[in-house]
């Protein structure tokens, strides 16, 4: 069907257009960045660069500290991709992670004696369904109500950290003077695979689910569906998609998504929660899945470089006196000009176009 | 004990920066602009409010810059949405992610501390002549700050500005139908600048009120959620200058009550903090219903 196809094929999203794109933001945010190291009155440049982008791959387990950081990045970025995908915004991601590491942390503690797999498995699967009912009610009160997502899941971001600090430090409050709970049974352990950096097998959940949801995009009707309705709402409604379930399915597997993440972070990381744990993975989930296009294997390669940006602040934090900030402002500054360089291709033709019409006007 | 006079002036600190955000904010939803980055603008002037007046000594200038900064983003997310077409509900979180991050930076830069900043010098805060001497309700006109008693004037002109000014005429028209709007010779995107600038003012204006007026230093996150109940105070009060207004009272007497109620209720502090945010929820939630309703009758 050709002119369903054009229908949907308003924004080129040729891969390597995509890559080139980011590429050129990426260079534009570390001349931005140096800019405002040079505001700061830094004058070795490169060295902060070094720092930041290649000492951390040749420290002794410099790689497995990367994929630590990039683990929880990949569950959020794909789980704001899933909805992003159909064009709605969960911006719940914090929150919802939030209750699933609440829920993998009590049933880890609180059941004891079980085989090890049946253990992991209940705490994942309990944490993924909490997470996503939490982010089902935004989208329930999205397509019953119109209630716009983002103010939604904002609002309950906000309760649900209130909460779970709550249940926190009133109900499973472990004795010590951190408020968290009390570490989990070692049969909900998920295993390490590289001591003594927390990389656990949360990783490989991360990068199944990615290519998982590879698979669904590109291959399965759902994907289909997910992709018209974003790109085309009226168009896709047309060619049959129940939007409202759609948007739905959607929501439910970010919020199962977010979920996980928590259950990552808990089981395979802390072994415990810890109040206000999360440094803003939700957040950054929305980052990667911008600068990604909502494409799984862009998310990984994003969440690895977010990944690899956290490492090198943390150092940099250390070692000099570059604030760990800086960097979030570099992948702020990522994202800015991505989205820019998407919106100046996009509108490329339409101006020239518009040009073209000008210069015969002048001629006529 | 509570103390209603108390409630009272919360009830007014509380509602002024999402007034005046949402009062703001209006005239860009108005004209077809959804702004989502309200949260990102307040957060960005409440720091340059502090920065301007830990450098001169002065709120005034301060008071300045934060608005001056509130219209420079209100600029970017009206190039990038009106300009180059971007989806609005990402320009808007491009400005809260950068916000998020950059103050903080610029925190732990300029005053070496990345939770707060330096402690400076707060607007003047003004009692009433004449109504502070009332009996029972003299407490809250007593030491207002000068940006809570601005908020009814304010409101005010925006009603004016936005029902019989051309300028409002036109936002109007650019919101309900562009096409028709252009045809009828009004220039689309100056108006839609404009009234995406208007909100980047205000929102200085609410910024600033946190950070050199409510408290008297910027306090990493400090808007916490306020831009977003703006928006929802937008919807609640059904893009109406005064319908915002009130919808801002509501919201900041439950502000208020849930201070008051801290500590000598059995409901731990936790659960109370929440009401600001699920009566968001459920205003937002009970206002769309409601519309539904209404163009369903129709």
């Amino acid at each position: 069907m050709p002119i369903v196809s054009q229908l949907f094929n308003r924004r080129g999203g040729q891969a390597l257009t995509q890559v080139i794109i980011f590429l050129v933001s990426f260079l534009l945010a570390m001349v931005a960045g140096a800019l405002l190291l040079l505001a700061q009155g830094h004058t070795d440049i490169v060295s902060v660069y070094y720092q930041l982008l290649i000492k951390p791959l040749l420290q002794s387990n410099g790689l497995f500290k990367v994929l630590v950081q990039a683990t929880p990045l990949i569950f959020a970025g794909l789980a704001v991709a899933v909805a992003f995908k159909c064009d709605v915004f969960n911006i719940g991601v914090e929150g919802q992670l939030y209750a699933g590491a609440l829920t993998a942390a009590y049933l880890g503690y609180a059941l004891q004696g079980l085989p090890g797999p049946v253990h992991i498995l209940i705490c994942t699967v309990g944490a993924a369904a909490v997470g996503g009912v939490l982010a089902l009610i935004a989208g329930w009160l999205k397509v019953k109500y119109r209630v716009h997502e983002v103010i939604s899941t904002i609002m309950m971001n906000h309760i649900i950290n209130n909460v779970v600090t709550l249940l926190v430090v009133d109900y499973f409050r472990n004795d010590g003077p951190t408020a968290r709970t009390p570490t989990i049974a070692d049969s909900a352990r998920l295993t390490q695979l590289a001591p003594p950096t927390q990389l656990n097998t949360g990783f490989l959940l991360a990068l199944l689910l990615c290519a998982a949801l590879y698979v669904v995009f590109e291959k399965t009707p759902f994907g289909w569906q997910l992709n018209a309705a974003g790109k085309n709402l009226c168009a896709a409604r047309y060619c049959g998609v129940n939007a409202k379930r759609l948007i739905l399915t959607a929501m439910l597997i970010s919020g199962a998504m977010a979920g996980l993440l928590g259950a990552e972070r808990v089981l395979g990381g802390f072994g415990y929660l810890q109040v206000n744990f999360s440094p803003g993975y939700g957040y950054d989930g929305i980052t990667v899945a911008v600068i990604a296009g909502n494409h799984p294997l862009g998310c990984l390669l994003m969440s690895l470089l977010m990944g690899l940006l956290t490492v090198g602040g943390t150092n940099l934090n250390v070692m000099t006196d570059v604030p760990s900030e800086w960097v979030d402002t570099l992948s702020a500054f990522i994202f800015i000009f991505v989205v820019a360089a998407n919106a100046v291709l996009l509108y490329l033709p339409a101006w020239k176009e518009k040009r073209l019409m000008r210069e015969r006007r002048g001629k006529a | 004990m509570i103390s209603i006079a108390s409630v009272i002036s919360n009830t007014l600190a509380s509602a002024t920066p999402i007034a005046l955000a949402g009062v703001g904010g209006m005239f860009g939803e108005r004209s077809g602009i959804t702004n989502i980055g309200l949260e990102g603008t307040m957060l960005f002037s409440a720091f340059a409010a502090v920065v301007g007046c830990y450098y001169t000594q002065s709120p005034w200038v301060g008071l300045l810059l934060g608005i001056a900064v509130g219209v420079l983003v209100a600029l970017f997310h009206a190039f990038f949405c009106i300009s180059l077409k971007v989806d609005q509900t990402i320009v808007g979180l491009a400005v809260n992610i950068l916000a998020a991050s950059m103050t903080v930076y610029a925190s732990s830069i300029l005053f070496g501390n990345k939770g707060f900043t330096a402690s400076v010098e707060k607007l003047p805060s003004i009692s009433i002549p004449g109504l502070q001497d009332l009996p029972f309700f003299g407490a809250f006109f007593n030491d207002m700050s000068i940006i809570t008693i601005l908020v009814l004037p304010l409101t005010i002109l925006a009603h004016i500005l936005l029902y019989k000014s051309p300028f409002g005429l036109q936002t109007i028209a650019v919101g309900q139908n562009p096409q028709a709007a252009y045809v009828a010779g009004i220039n689309v995107k100056r108006t839609q600048y404009l009234a995406v600038l208007l909100g980047g003012l205000s929102c200085g204006l609410a910024g600033s009120y946190l950070s050199i007026s409510y408290l008297s230093m910027f306090v990493r996150d400090m808007v916490s959620g306020r831009g977003f109940i703006a928006i929802a105070a937008i919807l609640f009060g059904r893009y109406t200058p005064f319908g915002i207004f009130c919808a801002a009272l509501f919201f900041g007497l439950a502000d208020a009550v849930q201070i008051a109620l801290q500590g000598t209720i059995s409901i731990p502090n936790e659960i109370i903090q929440c009401a600001p945010y699920l009566l968001t929820i459920l205003a937002v939630t009970v206002n769309e219903a409601r519309t539904a309703h209404r163009q369903a009758a129709i």
